[in-house]
């Protein structure tokens, strides 16, 4: 970029304030499915994330891997999740092993019991967030984007809500972006879509709408290039977050409008 | 039998072991991480407390880590 725009385009004077933190990323970076774990430090070099997500699970014995925490960049944010719970009190349970594990005070609440459709628990969710957010954690909640469970949820002390943009792991884009839309003018916590979005022009939609942040993981590890793609999101959301800064303009319902003035047109000065 | 063999169950699985502590058992299952946790029949167990945690039969441990997961 050059100078001019990155001080049109600039995002630093613009954080994102989340459990007292000051993120100047509004990329937030999923580790799942990455065929290496080694490239994780690349991925967050390019792309300037500063927050990112890792899973608990039980120690394989009959394989020994490395630990991942070993990858993560130290000013990186750790945000563990609950995958695997099927239960508001799986939820809990995992959210402070997490932190007896040494990761910090952030969880992100993800409880799924429907395992053909893979979707958010919300009844769930809110009863989880309420337990943690009383123990001290700094508790984001992956949900569908209903509006009475983000209600739910700020009044449970969650953080920040995190709705779906498409089923999960789908690469579909920002399919309930309606419903966003709804969460936007009415939650008064920021907004991650977390979830679904597959490519970088969907992100920066969001962004344009007015979401805080995003939360990318399948659309980086199932690219090609993952590395290329983790910097081309992270433009994205930089490029969406300026746009939602200026203010899109006007949306005409029909019609049309030059761009030129209509005054003064050459043909019209000669024919006077 | 060996009276310091115990049945214990690991992560879902019954298995037996002599160790006395948790720390002893990560020797015994040749686990050389960090960034461990265990639960000892329900209690959370920090690493740092691993070996002061001794271990009994019919003990129920879990024994997690972090992960990639998004």
């Amino acid at each position: 970029m050059s100078n001019l725009q990155e001080t049109y385009a600039r995002t630093d004077d613009d954080p994102l304030l989340l459990g007292g933190r000051v993120l100047k990323s509004r990329l937030f970076l999923g580790t799942g499915k990455l065929g290496r774990e080694d490239l994780i430090p690349e991925l967050a070099h390019v792309s300037g994330a500063q927050v990112i997500t890792v899973a608990m699970r039980r120690v394989d014995l009959s394989s020994r891997k490395g630990n991942i925490l070993a990858h993560v960049p130290d000013h990186m944010q750790l945000l563990p999740n609950t995958s695997g719970a099927r239960t508001a009190e799986e939820a809990v349970r995992i959210a402070r092993l997490s932190r007896a594990c040494g990761a910090g005070d952030w969880i992100k609440i993800e409880v799924i019991s429907d395992a053909a459709n893979l979707l958010p628990d919300g009844y769930a969710t809110a009863k989880a967030t309420e337990i943690l957010a009383k123990e001290g954690f700094v508790v984001l909640p992956y949900i569908n984007p209903d509006l009475y469970v983000a209600r739910d949820l700020v009044n449970a002390g969650a953080a920040a809500v995190m709705p779906l943009g498409a089923p999960i792991g789908s690469n579909r884009g920002l399919q309930t972006k309606e419903m966003i839309r709804i969460l936007i003018a009415e939650i008064n916590l920021p907004i991650i879509v977390d979830a679904g979005l597959g490519a970088p022009s969907q992100a920066c939609e969001a962004m344009e709408m007015g979401v805080s942040a995003c939360l990318v993981n399948t659309a980086i590890a199932t690219a090609a290039n993952p590395t290329r793609m983790a910097a081309a999101f992270a433009l994205a959301i930089a490029s969406g977050r300026a746009a939602h800064l200026a203010g899109l303009g006007r949306v005409l319902d029909k019609g049309s409008a030059a761009s030129s003035p209509e005054e003064g047109r050459l043909t019209a000065f000669l024919e006077t | 039998m060996d009276p310091q063999v115990k049945d214990i169950t690991l992560n879902g699985e019954t298995r037996s072991s002599r160790a006395q502590s948790l720390s002893e058992l990560l020797v015994e299952l040749g686990v050389n991480e960090t960034a461990l946790v265990a639960e000892l029949n329900g209690s959370i167990v920090p690493q740092t407390d691993f070996t002061s945690t001794g271990i009994s039969a019919g003990d129920t441990i879990e024994l997690v880590r972090f992960v990639g997961g998004g």
